[in-house]
């Protein structure tokens, strides 16, 4: 038990701080914050400027600045970095456990050429080992046009803060299982495509990563919705799987917005029968006033309808605070079951602190 | 002789008339109806679609002459919302200035309509050329005008595209990402029949 509190916990850490409720505010494209096609990680100068102007509650001048503007960096080079810890709290049937788990600590450099660009973290694991979550080499010859190759989180669906939600972490595709890709990507004002081949673990084929291919694209409706699709399809040696759902963001005026991923499964084992499922997470958000934010989520996993216990689903409610840049707090509470109507709801519960430079 | 005259008279009074009523036009006035002014730029690098966009009453008129229609409508540049705070700040105080020049204004000095104007149902479609007065500038702007008038009221929408460089107006920029020259306008009003024109 104490391993799965670990696991959760380190999955709740595979926040890759992309905040794609910013649609509400007419941010329809993750690069205008991000230095990723696909958002998350380094933030662009325009990017630290929203954090402070538009997510804050408090900031002054060029607080939001790498290092707080100790630091003046070039135009060519955006810097970053992450720092989490998080305080876990569950009770189910068997136990009741309390945990502080540190995340994670990684550095971020992107270094921009003319239309090429290599974007790479440094950082080290929860044992103390080196790791680069992500490394990539970027090459925009247009303003709609991007290829990428390197690693990284192909793009599918919605690319939240928090990747533990079951349609990430219950579907194997939250942090920690970035694989080697080459990303092709046409991002437009109100279209967006990306076409990804996913190559597996270059750097170590003996992890049995698996391989594939991923298509999304949404549209990008009435200054403040999102609405959009995908399609991934992975194969490695016990068997191939298709994921497949819509995806939306809709703006509900300035306060409210709800937004919800999905995804049908179709898991084809070498040996065995085919397994059908479907996941979803869906979040509906009220922020108070700027940077304190109230939300409600639910999410549902099953990996094979014909077996009640492949079944996960929670509710949760929860608290996200941005007191000035530089500061997350996140908490939520959720009734969770794993087993289908014949388990009972256990507690879940966690407070996590997100220092990013 | 008595009756030549006579003739004259009623002759003279029909064409004075009829030649009054001929040169008067029939004009709409904006301050009663209601309206909407947005605009839609482009943020690049990233494609980043900037929106802003007025409720705020125009005030002005249309005029319409039997085939011919021309007007001058106003707006309230401080009512445009981009909804974020510090992007609104930036675009009225910093590039349109809105304390020297408080208002746009489009004059449409002459439009040439496919069909003879009726005040009691019309709908007409078509160009138009005018002269935009913004940011204490004046320059010809060109696009697209629909106008359609239902029981006294009239329905204007019209489309075009401008060049703040040509308004002598600061390229806005902030944080690497810049606007490009070019932005859309699109405005719908209505007006009400004027009772004095």
């Amino acid at each position: 038990m104490k391993k799965l509190g670990v696991f959760a916990a380190l999955s709740a850490s595979s926040a890759l701080f992309a905040f794609p409720q910013m649609v509400r505010h007419g941010y329809a494209n993750c690069t205008t914050c991000h230095q990723s096609p696909t958002g998350g990680g380094v933030l662009t100068p325009y990017g630290r400027n929203l954090s402070s102007d538009l997510m804050s509650s408090w900031g002054v001048e060029n607080e939001e600045k790498f290092l707080y503007g100790a630091v003046h960096l070039p135009e060519w080079l955006n810097m970053g970095g992450d720092v989490r810890a998080l305080q876990l709290y569950q009770n189910r049937a068997s136990r009741e456990t309390a945990q502080f788990v540190f995340m994670q600590a990684d550095a971020e450099a992107a270094i921009s050429v003319g239309k090429v660009t290599v974007d790479g973290t440094a950082g080290v694991t929860p044992q103390g080992k080196p790791l680069s979550r992500r490394h990539y080499l970027q090459v925009r010859p247009t303003d709609e046009l991007s290829f990428r190759f390197g690693r990284f989180l192909p793009a599918a669906g919605i690319n939240t803060e928090n990747h533990s939600v079951a349609v990430k972490r219950g579907l194997g595709r939250d942090q920690g299982t970035e694989t080697y890709n080459i990303e092709g990507a046409w991002i437009g004002q109100s279209f967006d495509l990306f076409v990804t081949g996913i190559l597996g673990r270059l750097d170590n084929r003996d992890l049995g990563a698996e391989m594939g291919a991923a298509v999304s694209s949404s549209v990008f409706l009435g200054n403040r919705h999102k609405i959009g699709a995908s399609y991934v399809y992975l194969t490695r040696d016990v068997g191939s799987r298709n994921l497949a759902g819509p995806f939306f963001i809709l703006g509900l005026g300035k306060r409210f917005f709800l937004m919800a991923d999905t995804a049908f499964t179709w898991f084809n084992p070498k040996v065995g029968a085919a397994q059908n499922g479907f996941a979803d997470t869906a979040r509906f958000n009220y922020e108070m006033f700027q940077g304190v934010h109230l939300y409600l989520s639910q999410e549902f996993a099953q990996s094979n309808f014909l077996d009640s216990a492949s079944e996960m689903e929670a509710y949760g409610v929860g608290f996200q605070f941005f007191p000035r840049p530089h500061l997350e707090l996140n908490a939520q509470y959720l009734k969770q079951r794993y087993g289908g109507a014949a388990a009972t709801f256990a507690d879940y519960a966690y407070a996590m602190l997100h220092f990013y430079l | 002789m008595v009756r030549l005259t006579t003739k004259f008279v009623f002759l003279f009074v029909i064409v004075f008339f009829s030649l009054h009523c001929h040169a008067k036009p029939i004009r709409f006035q904006f301050s009663d109806g209601e309206s909407k002014v947005e605009f839609e730029g482009t943020g690049k690098p990233s494609l980043l679609k900037i929106h802003g966009s007025s409720e705020q009453k125009l005030d002005g008129y249309f005029n319409f002459d039997g085939k011919k229609v021309s007007g001058k409508v106003g707006f309230d540049l401080a009512s445009l919302d981009t909804g974020i705070d510090l992007r609104n700040d930036h675009m009225k105080n910093r590039y349109l200035e809105v304390g020297k020049f408080p208002k746009a204004e489009l004059e449409i000095k002459e439009i040439n309509l496919s069909k003879e104007f009726n005040p009691k149902s019309f709908k007409v479609a078509g160009p138009f050329n005018g002269v935009l007065q913004l940011h204490g500038v004046s320059h010809p702007v060109s696009g697209k005008i629909n106008l359609k008038v239902e029981e006294d009221e009239l329905e204007v929408e019209c489309e075009y595209s401008l060049s703040i460089a040509d308004f002598k107006i600061q390229r806005p920029s902030y944080a690497n990402i810049s606007m490009t020259d070019d932005v859309k306008i699109n405005a719908k009003a209505s007006a009400k029949l004027a009772r004095t024109p």
